[in-house]
């Protein structure tokens, strides 16, 4: 019998391209964030929300992780911008290659946000880094405020928590305080925005963020 | 879900250390999987019994050793093992941690039966 040590992690490749990715981003002062939540959490409607806010301000591109359809990409299509369509065909998440294989469709945009849309699962997609500079979980009240703790990688990894469908508060069995709680539980440095894409409470503070971190 | 894609990613680090005539004599693969990295090794060992099956490499079994969320603490200094994977140290409640282990996963060692 013979032993060969390896002693490498499997996700390797994966974090590579994410590293090339990361680079390119720098070197072109493009700021990229990965947007990850269950599926129907709202991270479309946020998406549409951001881009009206920043509609002509700041060139602003998409690329959209679904599992099937290009019904999200027809969507951000109506605002104008140049948006990149994903389909995974079954895969849970998006890896670091997906997305280096859709920024040539931007060359020549002079990109400064990057809004990369996850598949939605609150699970797979915290293993692979893409390349983004942050990582921003969505969560809605409908989902229940005792996710975080549930789900912890995602939020462990996100720097961003942002609390959707505000509004719904009142119909649904679900405490936005123990929500927070319960996220900074599993990470105390989480920077969070409650907001609600059909009375737009929020948006801006969360866009705000943004604004300071674009060049 | 994504164990069978992590799976995947195994089999071709394997390929890459192994040349083509010794695969058949490959009889375990060791992983080390973090208990924080979101990967079931029930699953892993199910995903990677079914893509091995069409492969040289039919006869390797998955051997998975799961390494603990670890964190050390800033203010109290000391380690601790939260089986949560929470940010929180176990000794003072300190917010303030990083992690040491348990997020990766880590292809450790490939076992040949040649003898």
């Amino acid at each position: 019998m013979s032993i060969v040590t390896i002693e490498r992690k499997v996700l390797e490749k994966n974090d590579e391209i994410a590293r090339k990715n990361r680079d390119l981003f720098r070197s072109q002062n493009i700021f990229a964030i990965n947007i990850v939540s269950s599926p129907g959490s709202g991270k479309t409607s946020i998406l549409e929300r951001t881009l009206e806010y920043f509609n002509g301000k700041v060139p602003v591109a998409v690329i959209e992780g679904d599992v099937h359809t290009d019904l999200d990409a027809q969507r951000i299509a109506k605002h104008n911008i140049p948006v990149v369509q994903v389909v995974t065909n079954g895969m849970c998440h998006l890896e670091a290659k997906f997305v280096s294989d859709s920024l040539s469709a931007f060359d020549g945009k002079n990109v400064r946000l990057l809004i990369i849309e996850n598949v939605g699962n609150l699970v797979c997609p915290s293993n692979y880094d893409l390349g983004e500079a942050h990582k921003i979980v969505v969560l809605s009240t409908t989902e229940g405020d005792d996710k975080p703790l549930k789900y912890p990688a995602m939020f462990r990894n996100a720097s961003v928590l942002l609390i959707n469908k505000i509004d719904l508060v009142p119909y649904v069995n679900c405490s936005i305080e123990t929500m927070v709680r319960n996220a900074l539980t599993v990470n105390p440095k989480l920077k969070i925005f409650k907001m609600s894409c059909t009375t737009k409470e929020g948006i801006a503070e969360w866009c705000g963020w943004l604004q300071e971190r674009i060049k | 879900m994504h164990e069978l894609s992590i799976a995947q990613n195994i089999l071709e680090t394997v390929q890459e250390h192994v040349p083509d005539e010794k695969r058949p004599l490959i009889s375990k693969v060791t992983m080390e999987i973090g208990a924080a990295s979101g990967v079931v090794a029930e699953a892993l060992t199910f995903a990677f019994d079914a893509i091995v099956q069409d492969t040289p490499m039919r006869n390797a079994v998955l051997d998975t050793v799961i390494v603990p969320f670890t964190v050390r603490c800033r203010e109290c200094r000391k380690e601790s093992q939260n089986e949560s994977g929470y940010m929180t140290c176990l000794f003072c409640d300190s917010p303030d941690v990083s992690v040491l282990s348990g997020t990766d996963l880590v292809l450790k060692q490939i076992e040949l039966n040649d003898e």
